[in-house]
């Protein structure tokens, strides 16, 4: 099991007291402590919110979800070294994260509406790569598992999207709103798939350039390597975390899948779990 | 409320608290839990980080969702039938391999041991009687050899006996063609010689296995030990001289 170093393990930060003292000191691990604390907590907050595109922009340049929480550590830590600071417990240093985030995706998420009424490909390429996941487990709980079919239904719906926002200039004011746009015109899209079977639709061929991604992952390096790891495991072992996180099936029903008892299949989820777990190398970084 | 390590591993705490479903309540616990806690941050960044390769393996390979289907998709007793099954089957297929073997076939496999291992019973036969005996061997009387095959004519050895003197010299073979003589009883074998050639006799089954040879003056007087049809040959300067037939009841 990974063990931290001795000097990198907070035993003296048991509360928040203990943990203000650290950052007044300069305390390099305190600090690397609560960048990924917040950064764990704005993730999830984000997906909590459904807003699942994260877009920023400083001095030019676009951020994405990974730099939020570096950013918000950045404005907590100048605060927090002040003596007189208001951040007296947790309660205050919660708020405070949220406050900023929320505030960091807003405007970050308006320079992304802008970019994508203004068709600039980058915004488009993040929005394709968001909403493909989204789409692929939207239609797999309607059955439809095919890939081209996917594919088309996906790039049907981006394109239908991409002339709604630049013919109307539609504004959203969170990623969350505009996803609900993009599954309204999924679902007619699927409707009619559905309607038409048999006949055969190209929507790729109309799809703008501009959808297609440059960058193969854009996922985060730890995720990246993680996705070589679970490539490692045992075909069932595959199965069952891909079915359990991403498509949200029930234990009960990929022990049936598999032909298992839900006990096995628990003990199977777990121990792939913990292969893991002792993959990931211990200088990971979150 | 209070959060602990126990209840985190009992409750499966982080894996509830990434996929959204623990209680806003005990998520904030939980989340200031963690701040203190390298551990269990460490477990919840892995975890973030599974979930989300995990997803992104699954939108890739959509079509890895479907159910998945085995190559043999069969209950346990019956795949242990089927396996039952094709053991029987096996064990079928040789005892009837072995039971259809013919004559010629089983002859063949006497005389590869002899060493003649890639010639046809015909050859075999048909080469002893134009160049003299097989190697001798002594037939197992208690034989496992059924009965009925022990009377089957051997078409080589019946040609032969059809070609009766077809070499000069020998005179009266006693017994006659296909003379019937009784099971244990003694035969007298004899012939007449013009010459005073040296003359092998030997007797042989049906499937051409040597029961008896003798180098020697007739008459010579033996008592089959099992019943059949039974060729007797003189052979003389390596040439088959004389070929009778004899049946044991």
């Amino acid at each position: 099991m990974f063990k931290r170093p001795v000097s990198f393990q907070m035993k003296e930060a048991d509360n928040f007291d203990a943990l203000l003292k650290g950052i007044r000191k300069g305390d390099s691990a305190i600090r690397k402590a609560i960048t990924e604390h917040i950064g764990i907590i704005l993730r999830t907050w984000c997906k909590r919110n459904k807003n699942e595109i994260t877009w920023m922009m400083r001095k030019g340049k676009i951020e994405t979800e990974f730099s939020l929480h570096t950013r918000v550590t950045d404005d907590l830590y100048s605060v927090l070294k002040d003596d007189k600071s208001e951040i007296k417990n947790y309660k205050h240093y919660q708020d405070f994260i949220i406050e900023k985030g929320n505030q960091y995706l807003a405007d970050g998420y308006a320079s992304f509406n802008k970019a994508l009424i203004g068709a600039s490909s980058l915004p488009w390429q993040l929005l394709e790569k968001t909403m493909w996941k989204y789409a692929v487990k939207w239609l797999a709980d309607r059955n439809i598992f095919n890939r081209e079919a996917i594919r088309e239904l996906h790039y049907g719906a981006l394109e239908v999207l991409f002339e709604k926002i630049k013919q109307q200039s539609l504004q959203f004011n969170q990623s969350s709103e505009l996803k609900s746009y993009y599954f309204k015109i999924l679902e007619f899209k699927w409707k009619e798939f559905i309607r038409e079977k048999g006949k055969s639709h190209r929507y790729t061929d109309k799809i703008p350039e501009l959808f297609y991604s440059t960058d193969e992952s854009g996922a985060h390096p730890l995720t990246d390597k993680i996705r070589e790891y679970i490539k490692q495991l045992e075909p069932d072992e595959q199965y069952i975390l891909k079915a359990y996180y991403f498509f949200e099936k029930k234990l009960t029903e990929i022990a049936e899948d598999l032909e298992l008892s839900p006990e096995n299949c628990r003990v199977i989820k777990h121990r792939a779990l913990r292969k893991l777990y002792d993959m990931i190398p211990a200088n990971y970084s979150s | 409320m209070k959060i602990d390590h126990q209840k985190i591993e009992k409750d499966n705490v982080i894996e509830e608290y990434l996929l959204g479903k623990l209680p806003e309540d005990e998520s904030l616990l939980f989340e200031e839990h963690m701040l203190y806690c390298a551990d269990c941050r460490e477990k919840c960044i892995k975890l973030e980080r599974i979930i989300e390769a995990g997803g992104e393996l699954a939108a890739e390979r959509s079509e890895l969702h479907n159910k998945k289907t085995r190559t043999l998709f069969l209950p346990v007793f019956l795949r242990v039938a089927a396996v039952l099954l094709i053991v029987c089957s096996i064990a079928l297929l040789i005892f009837r391999i072995q039971q259809n073997k013919t004559p010629q076939n089983l002859y063949a496999s006497d005389t590869v041991s002899a060493g003649n291992s890639n010639q046809s019973a015909e050859t075999l036969v048909a080469d002893t009687v134009a160049r003299g005996p097989l190697p001798e061997r002594n037939i197992n009387p208690a034989g496992n050899d059924l009965l009925a095959e022990s009377f089957i004519p051997s078409p080589v050895f019946e040609s032969a006996v059809h070609d009766l003197y077809r070499s000069s010299g020998i005179e009266n073979p006693v017994p006659a063609d296909s003379s019937v003589v009784d099971f244990m009883k003694p035969v007298t074998f004899s012939w007449e010689t013009r010459g005073n050639g040296n003359i092998l006799f030997i007797l042989r089954t049906n499937k051409g296995l040597i029961v008896r040879k003798e180098q020697g003056k007739p008459p010579l007087t033996f008592a089959p030990e099992k019943k059949g049809l039974y060729y007797w040959q003189l052979i003389a300067d390596d040439e088959v001289v004389h070929t009778g037939r004899l049946l044991v009841k």
